[in-house]
């Protein structure tokens, strides 16, 4: 009876191992399979497949939701990739195209000297454009990489500021423009000190581009305390803006600003590339900032905030001093 | 002036050459480092014009930093289509005394090449006083004064006319300006250095009649009398 009911028992547990290593054997090679047809589809270039989710919160679901993550972002920077090139491509055969265009009517229908050469020096001027968008699109991929941070040092961010803004305050006051700047008199910060003099730079540049006549610019930068904690240390963060009078922009375009080559409707007729604000994005990232738009009713204020390390502490950094013009 | 030119493309080398033959200079060429080392090393120029890359193992700063450990303080200028500020500033530690990036205008090199010659000549005396036609600069008390009149500058008007009055009867470019007065090595998108001129023309040149700064066409800028 005994040996009767051990056999049976034996019996039963061979036959749940055999049976589940059976099931988990099918189960492993049903998630492998499912891998592998999405995978292939993939290959074969469908990259709108994903894998099955069954909605059961088990571990198949999970694998089957992080391979799904990675393909979702695999798509969007191949989407990054397609988007570029493509503006590439077009950014920079536009003004090739006219290069060559002039070049060659120039070379068929121009019957004086003083035509010719016209048409030679416009051509130069065009393709002095495509290397200017080259270098920046060059330079941007550089400081995305992060390559640059190896030239950060310490410096007063004020003179730094008072320099741009010395440049382009002749500009802004040639479009009737009114410039304020709102600067304390020092801030101790740690990067890049002629990057982030062409950030601001950009900004400024933008600022006047798009602004009528009559408005005001301006330029002011402080030091935020964010938060504090109770060891006494602090929270502290630059805050740096630029804001305009002029056409702003809206919200959907305003998301779209720092992509590469992107230019709203309204910017047609102003000179530039659209790569200004990506470069500005790079930089700001690069000092581990973000870029933040927003609308001024009416223009626009573009900020830069960037975290500061607690020890910089000086007592001059706030932005007490009142407005003085440019 | 006798000048050096090492540069492996052709196309490139002939249009300097014919270039500087035209303003009166007399350029040796050589189309790799290893013609153009033993070059630099045995003869005597007045300045040098270095491509950076340059094929067969002996490139730009390996000519120059061998130049500057002998003791051969030539003027160098570097070419390259390296923009990077790094390799500038690589470039620079070398011991190039500019550095201009491809491609380039002819009036720009010229334009560094003459400031670089100039600036070989006036290091030797330094100067508390400029002075071109009936406008002149006081470097110490930073006065200035035309036909005996006083006339008031702001600090950048005064640095932009000084930068200006050291290059007199030089063509001076609008990146040369950028660089030299601004500190500024970025493309600034607009015409930001004309309107500086344009400005200083207002209180130097346009209450006095006779025009100091020109327009030089397609090139930048000079102060002559
Ligand atoms: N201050 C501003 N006011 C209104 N629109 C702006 C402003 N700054 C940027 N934009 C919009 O964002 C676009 C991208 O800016 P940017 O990257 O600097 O390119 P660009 O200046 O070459 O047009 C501009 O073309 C314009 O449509
Ligand atoms: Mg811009």
């Amino acid at each position: 009876m005994l040996t009767d009911t051990l056999l049976w028992a034996c019996l039963m547990l061979i036959l749940l191992a055999v049976g589940g290593g059976w099931l988990i054997r099918r189960l492993f090679r049903h998630v492998i399979q499912s891998i592998s047809r999405t995978t292939q589809a993939i290959t074969h270039g469908d990259m709108s497949r994903r894998m099955p989710v069954q909605g059961t919160d088990d571990e198949l679901d999970e694998i089957a939701i992080t391979i799904n993550e990675m393909l979702d972002r695999i798509s969007r920077l191949m989407e990054g990739v397609r988007q570029v090139s493509n503006a590439i491509a077009h950014d920079l055969r536009t003004p090739i195209a006219r290069a060559r265009a002039q070049l060659e009517d120039a070379a068929l229908h121009a019957t004086s000297e003083a035509e010719l050469r016209a048409a030679m020096e416009q051509a130069a001027s065009n393709l002095d454009n495509v290397t200017a968008i080259f270098e920046a699109l060059l330079r941007i991929a550089q400081i995305e990489s992060g390559a640059r941070r190896s030239a950060f040092v310490q410096f007063d961010l004020v003179p730094a500021l008072q320099d741009v803004a010395d440049l382009y305050q002749a500009v802004a006051e040639e479009h009737g423009l009114k410039c304020v700047r709102h600067l304390p008199d020092h801030l101790p910060f740690f990067g890049d000190r002629a990057m982030f003099q062409q950030a601001v730079a950009n900004l400024l540049d933008n600022a006047i581009k798009f602004s009528p006549p009559n408005g005001t610019v301006t330029l002011s930068a402080e030091i935020l305390t964010t938060g504090r904690h109770s060891d006494g240390s602090s929270d502290r963060q630059l805050n740096l803006s630029v804001t305009d009078e002029g056409i702003g922009m809206n919200e959907a375009d305003m998301a779209r600003a720092s992509e590469r080559f992107f230019r709203a409707e309204q910017a047609r007729h102003t000179p530039g590339s659209g790569l200004g604000l990506s470069l500005v994005e790079a930089i700001v990232h690069l000092h581990d900032g973000q870029l933040h738009l927003a609308s001024n009713t009416p223009g626009l204020l573009a900020r830069i905030t960037v975290p500061l390390p607690d020890e910089a502490t000086t007592s001059s950094e706030r932005a007490g001093d009142p407005p003085h013009p440019f | 002036m006798r000048i050096l030119l090492v540069e492996d493309d052709q196309t490139v080398r002939i249009f300097i050459a014919k270039g500087l033959s035209e303003s009166g200079h007399l350029v040796e060429q050589a189309e790799n480092g290893k013609d153009g080392l033993s070059l630099a090393t045995n003869e005597n120029f007045d300045i040098i014009i270095l491509d950076r890359m340059l094929p067969g193992g002996v490139d730009g700063i390996h000519i120059l930093e061998t130049l500057r450990r002998q003791g051969n303080v030539t003027p160098v200028l570097l070419l390259s289509a390296l923009a990077d500020v790094d390799e500038k500033v690589a470039g620079l530690k070398a011991g190039a005394d500019d550095y201009v990036t491809k491609p380039f205008s002819f009036s720009e090199l010229q334009a560094r090449l003459e400031a670089l010659v100039r600036r070989n000549r006036n290091e030797a005396q330094p100067q508390t006083r400029l002075v071109v036609g009936d406008l002149e600069i006081d470097l110490l008390s930073r006065g200035v004064k035309r036909a005996g009149q006083k006339i008031d500058l702001q600090p950048r008007e005064f640095r932009l006319l000084e930068f200006l009055m050291r290059h007199a009867g030089q063509v001076v470019t609008r990146t040369m300006l950028l660089e030299g007065v601004w500190d500024y090595h970025f493309d600034p998108q607009t015409n930001v250095i004309d309107v500086h001129v344009s400005r200083l023309r207002q209180k130097i040149d346009k209450p006095f009649g006779r025009p100091l700064v020109h327009t030089i066409r397609n090139a930048g800028y000079m102060l002559q009398e």
